[in-house]
């Protein structure tokens, strides 16, 4: 035995790692070979050698599986996304047939029938629109930023988008198009991480707003309270936005789906 | 001898039934590997002293992988079962450094 450790860990840690066990228990009982003893050993080598390629083969074979599972996934996610994107397109093109359809066959029902229809697909965004109105563009802070505000801080937010809306539909706007993408009833305006989302779909910056209304809407949406809340937000934060009035804007049609479940009440009429 | 014939026998049985580690065992593998290492490493170095015994490899390294894998199976319950096989990691590395420069010595005379 060691009559003197030293006092450091370390120091200690590797003195005693090369203590050599085979000494140690040379010095207190030498002992000769025998069969049993010698057959353990070659056991215990055997073990060892299964330990060192069953490592081997684990590392061989579990990290290309790990790597196979994320490529099918990435896969399966851009496979899907573009059947989305299909079937969208799809529901655009049926709905305009349903349209056209129903006022083939409505021209038939009577007076006042094709009238109440449109205006109920106009006012739920299930048609394309063209007329006069506003274009609200909106985007992110450019360096140089304000002082004291931080890269997150000066992004367009959900809630900066759902006041910018609100705003619109206040100063008369009776069709609104965030991107390209008609906001109806059901329409959410919301975040998931770092995008906003528009029914569900993010929006790429920067923003263009679209609504459709009075041809005064520009000068309504400029003089309202809702712009100068942009105003506040530009000075603070530096986020941009302009309003311009424009002629011959054009709404596309909602893709969202339509109500499925909820039934009309019978005879509960207005 | 017996030494290398039960190292290729253990490798041969690995490489025909090229074994599929339970997912519970990741954790003790790496570190009964490392073991495995010391023990072989201790073996050779015995060996080339001449005072090779059979009873002492057995029990040091089925003691060792023991206590190695008890203490990683701890540090798992305690929350610190990545630190602690980095801790037992470090101490048989640095055993079979020491058991490398034991050989080193005697097979270079340096």
């Amino acid at each position: 035995m060691r009559s003197h450790l030293p006092e450091n860990l370390l120091d200690r840690l590797i003195a005693e790692a090369e203590d050599d066990d085979y000494a140690l228990a040379r010095q207190e009982h030498p002992a000769a070979p025998n069969a049993r003893r010698v057959l353990a050993a070659g056991a215990v080598f055997a073990v060892i050698g299964l330990l060192f390629t069953a490592a081997f083969w684990q590392r061989q074979t579990v990290q290309p599986a790990a790597q196979d599972r994320r490529e099918a996934l990435i896969e399966r996610v851009s496979d899907y996304s573009g059947r989305a994107e299909a079937s969208q397109q799809q529901a655009e093109e049926l709905r305009a047939s349903v349209s056209q359809l129903q006022q083939l066959a409505s021209s038939g029902l009577g007076p006042g029938f094709a009238e109440q229809l449109q205006a109920l697909e106009i006012a739920t965004g299930f048609v394309a629109l063209k007329g006069p109105g506003a274009v609200l563009s909106m985007a992110d802070a450019e360096p140089p930023l304000p002082r004291g505000v931080e890269p997150d801080e000066a992004k367009v937010l959900d809630i900066d988008m759902q006041t910018a809306v609100n705003g619109l539909w206040e100063a008369g706007a009776e069709a609104i198009a965030i991107n390209g993408i008609r906001l109806t009833s059901l329409t959410a305006i919301r975040t998931a991480g770092e995008a906003i989302l528009v029914d569900y779909k993010p929006l790429e910056p920067p923003y263009e707003v679209v609504a459709i209304g009075p041809s005064d809407l520009a000068e309504t949406f400029s003089g309202s309270d809702t712009y100068a809340e942009l105003e506040q937000l530009r000075t603070d934060y530096g986020i941009q936005s302009e309003v311009t009035g424009e002629d011959g804007l054009t709404v596309p049609a909602s893709t969202s789906n339509l109500p499925t479940r909820a039934e009309v009440v019978k005879g509960g009429v207005q | 001898m017996i030494a290398l014939i039960g190292l290729i026998v253990g490798i041969v049985l690995g490489v025909i039934f090229s074994p599929d580690v339970p997912t519970w065992m990741d954790a003790y593998l790496p570190v009964a590997v490392i073991a495995g290492l010391d023990a072989v490493s201790g073996a050779l170095r015995s060996m080339l002293d001449g005072n090779f015994s059979d009873r002492v490899f057995v029990v040091s390294f089925v003691g060792n992988v023991a206590v190695a894998s008890a203490l990683v199976w701890l540090g798992d319950q305690l929350g610190v079962g990545a630190q602690m096989s980095t801790g037992v990691v470090v101490v048989l590395a640095m055993r079979i450094f020491a058991n490398a420069a034991a050989i080193r010595r005697k097979v270079f005379k340096a």
